[in-house]
C-alpha cells in the first residue's frame, strides 16, 4: 500500500510547469486526458502555476480519500510529447502493483461522518421539535 | 495565458447557462406547484385532513417513482444513491421534515385560518435563505448589487404571496379559536420547511441527481405521513374506513399529488442550479398560478370586493418583480468560488471525488447506463399507470361551477412550460 503523500513525493520528480488532474481508478488505471484543475482553487494553470506538491498541500484529503476513485494531481500535460512520456511513466508506476490507501469500512465511516457533521444536528433537532410540537398542538 | 483566458470565458458562459436553466426550472416549478391545488378543489367530501394528506402523498410516492424510472431507470438511480450513501439519510430526514410541516399547516388553518397562517409559514423561503448563507456560503463573495437583488426579490415574493393569500381568503369568516396554537403551528411549519432545504442543498453540492434524491425523500415523506395519519387520524381502522368510503375522490388527490411532483422535481433542479436562496423563492411564484386556477377555472374571485382586487393586482405585480430580480441576480466568479470551497468541504467529509462532484454539479455526468430501462422499470411504470386508471375509473366530478375554457387554457400553459423545461433540462444536462 502506498499512501497518497508518498506517491505525490514520487511524482515530484516528474514535476513540470503545467498541471493536470488525473482521476485514478482503484485498479490503477486512469483517463490520460485528465481534467484541468479548477483555477480558483489551485491557482492559474500555466507556467507560473503551482506544481503538484503545492496542489496536494492545498487539498490532500479530497483527492486521497475517495472510496471509489482516487484522484491525484500530476504535473504533466498530454498535449506535449515530453509530457506524454511522463504520463506513461506515471502509468507505469501505477500499474506496477502500487495501490493507494483505501478507506476501509465505508459503511461505518458514513454513519460516523453523518453524526460528526454539525449541519446534521440542525434538521435533526428541528424534526424532533416538530414532532413534539405536533403532539402538543393536536 | 491565452488558454487561461479562453477557459475563464468558457466557465463564465457555462455558469450563465446553468443560471438560466435554474431560472427556467424555478418558474416551471411555480407553474406546476400552483396547478397542484386544482384537483384537490374537487374533493368536497368530509375527509379528515390527515386522510387527504396521506392520499396526496401516496400519489406523490407513485409519481416520484415513475418519473425517475422513466427518465433514467432504477439501476442508475440506485447506483447514484449507493455512491453517496450518506445522502439517503439526509433525504429521509428531509421527507420527514416536509411531512411534519404539512400536518402542522392543517392545524394552523384549523386554529387561525389560512389568511393568518399562510404568510407565517410562507416565510420559509427566508429561513432557507438564512440557512443557505450560514451553511453553504450562498451569496458569499457576491457583489453588493447581486445581494440586494436576491434579498429584495425574496422579500417581494414572500410579501406578494401573503397579499395573494389575503385576497383569496378575505371573506371566509374563519373564527379564530386558538390563536396562539395556530400561530405556533404555522411558525413551526415555516421553520421545518425552511430547514428542509438544508438537505436539498447538501445533496446537490455533493453532485447527487435530483431524481435520485426525491426517490429517497419520498420514502421518508410517506413513512412520516403514514405514521402521523395513523396516530393522529384515529388509528388504522378509522383511516381505512374513511378511504374506503371516499374512493370516488381518490383520483383527484392522486392527480394533485402527481401534478405537485412535477413542480417539485423542477424545484429541486432550481435548487441545484441556483441554490436555495434563489431557486426556492422563484418556485414560490406558485401562489400566482394557484390564484389563476381558483379565479378563472373555479370562479372563486367572481364577487371580489375592490380591496381584494387591489390586493390581487399588487400581489401579482410584486411577485413578477421579485421573480425578475432573482432571475437577474447571476452568481459572480467569487460567489462560485465560495460554493466550490463548500463542495470541497463536503467531498473531504464524505470522501467524495472532487472532480467528479464538480462535473455532476455542472450537469456533466455521463453514465452509459442512464436512461436504459430494465424489465422491472417497465413493471413500475405500468403499475403506476394502472393505479391511475383504476382511480380514474371510480372518480366522479362533483357539481362545481368549472369554466372548461379556462381549464383548457391553463392546462395548455402547463404543458407548454413542461415541454420547455424538459427540453432545456434534457439538452443542457440530460436530467443530471
Amino acid at each position: 500500500m502506498l499512501h497518497c503523500s508518498r506517491l505525490v513525493a514520487r511524482l515530484r520528480a516528474d514535476s513540470y510547469h503545467k498541471t493536470i488532474f488525473l482521476v485514478v481508478q482503484r485498479d490503477g488505471s486512469f483517463d490520460p486526458r485528465g481534467t484541468p484543475l479548477q483555477k480558483y482553487w489551485f491557482g492559474t494553470v500555466g507556467k507560473s502555476g503551482p506544481n503538484v506538491v503545492e496542489c496536494m498541500k492545498e487539498s490532500p484529503a479530497a483527492h486521497c480519500r475517495s472510496p471509489r476513485l482516487f484522484a491525484l494531481a500530476a504535473s504533466c500535460h498530454p498535449s506535449q510529447k515530453r509530457d506524454r512520456q511522463k504520463l506513461k511513466n506515471v502509468d507505469t508506476v501505477l500499474r506496477s502493483g502500487l495501490h493507494f490507501t483505501d478507506t476501509g469500512n465505508y459503511r461505518g465511516f458514513v454513519l460516523k461522518a453523518i453524526l460528526s457533521d454539525s449541519q446534521f444536528l440542525v434538521p435533526a433537532v428541528v424534526f424532533v421539535g416538530g414532532i413534539i410540537l405536533l403532539a402538543i398542538l393536536r | 495565458m491565452r488558454a487561461s483566458i479562453i477557459r475563464a470565458v468558457q466557465q463564465q458562459r457555462e455558469n450563465l447557462s446553468l443560471h438560466k436553466l435554474g431560472v427556467v426550472c424555478g418558474l416551471v416549478a411555480g407553474c406546476w406547484l400552483g396547478a397542484a391545488e386544482a384537483p384537490t378543489k374537487l374533493v368536497t367530501t368530509g375527509l379528515s385532513p390527515f386522510a387527504i394528506s396521506l392520499c396526496m402523498v401516496a400519489g406523490v410516492f407513485v409519481a416520484r417513482w415513475t418519473f425517475p424510472t422513466l427518465l433514467k431507470g432504477t439501476a442508475y438511480i440506485f447506483r447514484d444513491l449507493r455512491s453517496r450513501r450518506h445522502l439517503i439519510v439526509w433525504a429521509l430526514l428531509a421527507g420527514g421534515l416536509w411531512a411534519v410541516a404539512n400536518t402542522l399547516t392543517v392545524i394552523a388553518i384549523r386554529d387561525v385560518g389560512l389568511a393568518v397562517a399562510f404568510p407565517l409559514w410562507n416565510a420559509n423561503t427566508l429561513v432557507g435563505l438564512i440557512w443557505g448563507r450560514v451553511f453553504f456560503g450562498e451569496l458569499k463573495g457576491a457583489e453588493r448589487r447581486t445581494k440586494a437583488r436576491v434579498a429584495s426579490g425574496v422579500i417581494a415574493i414572500v410579501a406578494s404571496a401573503a397579499l395573494l393569500g389575503f385576497s383569496s381568503t378575505h371573506q371566509t369568516g374563519v373564527t379564530i379559536t386558538h390563536a396562539s396554537r395556530g400561530v405556533a403551528a404555522a411558525l413551526g411549519a415555516c421553520v421545518l420547511w425552511g430547514t428542509m432545504y438544508i438537505p436539498y442543498r447538501k445533496a446537490y453540492l455533493s453532485g447527487m441527481n435530483p431524481l435520485s434524491f426525491v426517490t429517497a425523500f419520498t420514502v421518508g415523506e410517506l413513512l412520516t405521513v403514514g405514521s402521523v395519519a395513523v396516530v393522529l387520524g384515529g388509528g388504522v381502522r378509522v383511516l381505512s374506513s374513511e378511504l374506503f368510503h371516499a374512493q370516488h375522490v381518490l383520483f383527484w388527490l392522486f392527480l394533485g399529488g402527481f401534478v405537485w411532483v412535477v413542480g417539485d422535481l423542477f424545484q429541486h433542479y432550481a435548487a441545484k442550479y441556483l441554490g436555495i436562496g434563489r431557486g426556492i423563492p422563484l418556485s414560490s411564484t406558485n401562489q400566482l398560478w394557484g390564484l389563476a386556477w381558483a379565479g378563472f377555472v373555479f370562479g372563486e374571485l367572481r364577487h371580489t370586493a375592490t380591496v381584494q382586487q387591489w390586493l390581487i393586482v399588487g400581489g401579482s405585480l410584486g411577485m413578477i418583480l421579485g421573480a425578475f430580480l432573482l432571475s437577474s441576480a447571476v452568481a459572480s466568479g467569487n460567489e462560485n468560488a465560495s460554493r466550490d470551497e463548500v463542495v470541497l468541504r463536503e467531498c473531504t467529509r464524505y470522501r467524495l471525488n472532487y472532480a467528479e462532484t464538480m462535473r455532476a454539479i455542472a450537469g456533466h455526468v455521463t453514465d452509459g447506463d442512464a436512461g436504459r430501462q430494465r424489465w422491472w422499470d417497465v413493471l413500475i411504470i405500468l403499475g403506476a399507470l394502472s393505479l391511475f386508471v383504476w382511480f380514474a375509473h371510480t372518480a366522479k366530478i362533483p357539481p362545481l361551477p368549472i369554466d372548461y375554457r379556462w381549464c383548457l387554457v391553463l392546462s395548455a400553459i402547463l404543458l407548454i412550460t413542461l415541454a420547455f423545461g424538459v427540453l432545456r433540462l434534457w439538452r443542457d444536462t440530460d436530467f443530471n
